[in-house]
């Protein structure tokens, strides 16, 4: 033994020896269900007070888990590869309308390549294609156009805004070279332009990408205009598609957040080209890091909650000084105590992280209802939220246990005599 | 320091250990207490003798030690300078994991204020000490019924502290005093809460479990009125003993006369 150093204790004596002997190894622990049993009722007795600390582990882990979801879905959203099936990739009016060409006299006269521009310049920012395009249009008559909408079959299958738009294209080159003329009245003339014109018109002007100004001025009033109109054509997504290739900075991905707030345009979101779906997934993978305040906002959710553990959890100290006391002379050990204090907290922390994600899911189901309509239920990360779902309820239970890791300290380490001393 | 013409036969100190049967010896026990620059003398040299099976009374007035000395008795605190044996283990030599372990089998508390765990039943609250000593849960359970049943209240084993009258929550801390079948009890006024008749009842059957099993029961009070179930009484004053009283020579009322000499008991 190694106290030789007490006073008045010479040597240990053959009676103490034998004590020690028979003490032997550690005395085995309680039964866990003693413990638990114990630490329950340690809850239940103070009910009101750990209901209080309960509140705080579930606001805090429903927070948690809601800003898990939320980054979760937005990069769903964004990494959909699979999109439900839109008209914009397969384009069957323009497919149509290529037929058309080849088939009529009309088609005979264009060279292949001519077609395949025509096809092409619809999609692509390419000043060459649009212009050809352009000069194409401007080469028909109207009714050769009709002529060519109607050789193109069935209706069904044919958007005749298509080629309206095509028309109207040709006005809106005009209308944005008036435009680039004199830019001090451009937001009263795009004003009284309907919004599918204003559309054409984007596409126009992407066809001239050194007009950067205004590039950015049309996305910010196509923008506005997303929010205001339920449906969308066609040729609106494909001007998107555009706007969201040529403004290469800050404004882009607010522009397609701002997209995305829309049910419709989530949906046209999902369907827009690799271009897009690949600036979706870097603004996403910004979103999942977090922002610097999401994070701040998350921790100080996290911390603030310890402290709340911790307070409450030292008060359970102070209250039970005598109970602690009278276990330690029934021959309770530190670790004991240490245990029990743990595992009372260690309860609230289970409970509370499940409470919170309950919490959690429905905020962020009504957040996703509300901010992406159907395709938020749609692409819901459900099973993205199990990771989430075990990420909260480890930095639920850690946070209470190291919140009660001081007060257990704090009551293993006192001396049993005060329990004696407290007079009541 | 002891007052030798009280208690003859007691002042052989150590050799005598082997030929008389005692539970306690303190051997020149101080105790001092720092308080920031000054001490605090709690203890002067105390030598102190307690017979197995005798029912001992420590009284002092506030401040006179007596509360640290009964500390000792109960291992709660370990002596500044000098030797407490307790069942002949010396435990200045035990660290506080042994000291829990010698608490637990060999010690039984009794508080002025009962003490009962507010979470546990009665059977529970006798039982937590036998679950802290290894022992199986079934034993325990039969041991602490029947002990619930000895001190007159085994039909309420399944009641919390908070429902029972205080002579209920007494008499569960005296069957959880006596579970691990602990060699002293440590009665600090087990009747100070208490009205008086309950008081005595309380004393009278812990004198009477006591006696029964060969338990050596220390007590601290103010009660004069409990001295006369009294063997001995012990008087501290200023840290040191100023006087240690047969019962029979008490200036008291005397009931019964009782041997002075118990049976050792096997534990």
């Amino acid at each position: 033994m190694q106290h030789g150093t007490q006073p008045g204790n010479a040597a240990v004596d053959p009676q103490t020896q034998t004590l020690l002997d028979q003490i032997g190894g550690r005395q085995s622990a309680l039964p866990r269900r003693t413990l638990i049993a114990m630490a329950m009722g340690g809850l239940r007795v103070r009910l009101m007070r750990s209901v209080v600390t309960l509140i705080s582990v579930i606001l805090a882990i429903g927070f948690l888990f809601y800003m898990g979801m939320a980054s979760k879905l937005v990069s769903n959203l964004a990494h959909a590869t699979q999109p439900p099936q839109f008209p914009v990739e397969k384009q069957p009016a323009l497919a149509a309308a290529v037929n058309a060409l080849a088939t009529k006299d009309l088609a005979s006269q264009l060279t292949q390549s001519q077609k395949y521009q025509l096809v092409e310049g619809l999609d692509v920012p390419n000043p060459a294609w649009a212009l050809a395009w352009s000069a194409l249009l401007a080469s028909l008559t109207e009714s050769q156009i009709v002529e060519l909408h109607a050789a193109a079959g069935p209706a069904s299958s044919v958007d005749p805004g298509t080629i309206t738009n095509a028309i109207r294209h040709q006005h809106a080159v005009d209308l944005h070279n008036r435009l680039q003329n004199d830019p001090g009245t451009w937001p009263q003339i795009l004003d009284q332009i309907p919004t599918d014109i204003k559309t054409d018109l984007v596409r126009a002007s992407a066809a001239r990408p050194t007009d950067h100004e205004i590039h950015l001025r049309l996305a910010e009033l196509f923008a506005q205009d997303v929010g205001r109109i339920p449906s969308l054509p066609d040729a609106k997504l494909r001007a998107l598609q555009l706007l969201l290739g040529w403004t290469r900075h800050d404004d882009h991905t607010r522009l397609m957040l701002e997209a995305l707030k829309s049910e419709q345009l989530a949906r046209e979101g999902i369907a827009i080209d690799r271009l897009l779906r690949t600036n979706l997934i870097s603004a996403s993978e910004q979103l999942e890091s977090g922002n610097p305040m999401d994070r701040w906002l998350t921790l100080m959710a996290l911390l603030t909650c310890a402290v709340g553990i911790t307070n409450a959890m030292l008060m359970s100290v102070t209250e039970r000084f005598r109970e602690i006391g009278t276990m330690k002379c029934l021959g309770a050990q530190d670790r004991l105590v240490v245990q029990l204090f743990l595992i009372e907290s260690g309860l609230l922390g289970v409970v509370g992280s499940a409470a919170g994600i309950v919490l959690g899911i429905a905020v962020a189901l009504t957040a996703a209802a509300l901010q992406f309509g159907g395709y938020g239920m749609q692409y819901f990360p459900w099973l993205g939220g199990l990771t989430v779902t075990g990420w909260s309820i480890v930095a639920g239970v850690l946070i209470s246990v190291f919140g009660a890791v001081y007060p257990a300290r704090v009551a293993a380490r006192m001396n049993p005599v005060d329990a004696l001393r407290i007079d009541e | 320091m002891n007052n030798a013409g009280a208690n003859a036969g007691d002042e052989s100190g150590g050799e005598s250990a082997l030929e008389r049967d005692f539970v306690v010896r303190t051997i020149g026990v101080t105790r001092v207490y720092q308080m920031g620059d000054s001490e605090t003398h709690a203890l002067r040299g105390v030598e102190l003798d307690i017979y197995r099976g005798e029912y001992m009374a420590i009284m002092g007035p506030s401040g006179s030690g007596k509360s640290t000395l009964f500390n000792m008795i109960g291992g709660l605190d370990k002596p500044t300078d000098g030797m407490v044996f307790i069942d002949e283990v010396n435990i200045a030599a035990l660290d506080s994991y042994e000291l829990a372990w010698l608490r637990c089998r060999k010690i039984g508390y009794i508080f002025q204020s009962y003490n009962l765990l507010p979470t546990l039943t009665a059977l529970e609250n006798v039982t937590l000490s036998m679950t802290f000593a290894n022992v199986n849960p079934d034993d325990a359970r039969d041991r602490g019924y029947e002990l619930l049943q000895n001190v007159g209240i085994g039909d309420r084993w399944n009641h919390r502290p908070g429902r029972m009258s205080g002579g209920q929550q007494q008499r569960v801390a005296i069957a959880r005093a006596l579970a691990n079948r602990p060699a002293i009890v440590l009665a600090d006024e087990p009747t100070g809460n208490l009205d008086l008749q309950t008081g005595a009842e309380i004393i009278a059957m812990l004198k009477g479990l006591c006696k029964q099993m060969g338990v050596t029961v220390v007590s601290a009070t103010h009660d004069h009125k409990m001295l006369d179930i009294c063997d001995r009484v012990v008087w501290i004053r200023d840290g040191m003993i100023e006087r240690i009283e047969k019962r029979e020579d008490l200036d008291i009322q005397i009931g019964s006369i009782e041997q002075q000499e118990k049976k050792p008991s096997d534990e």
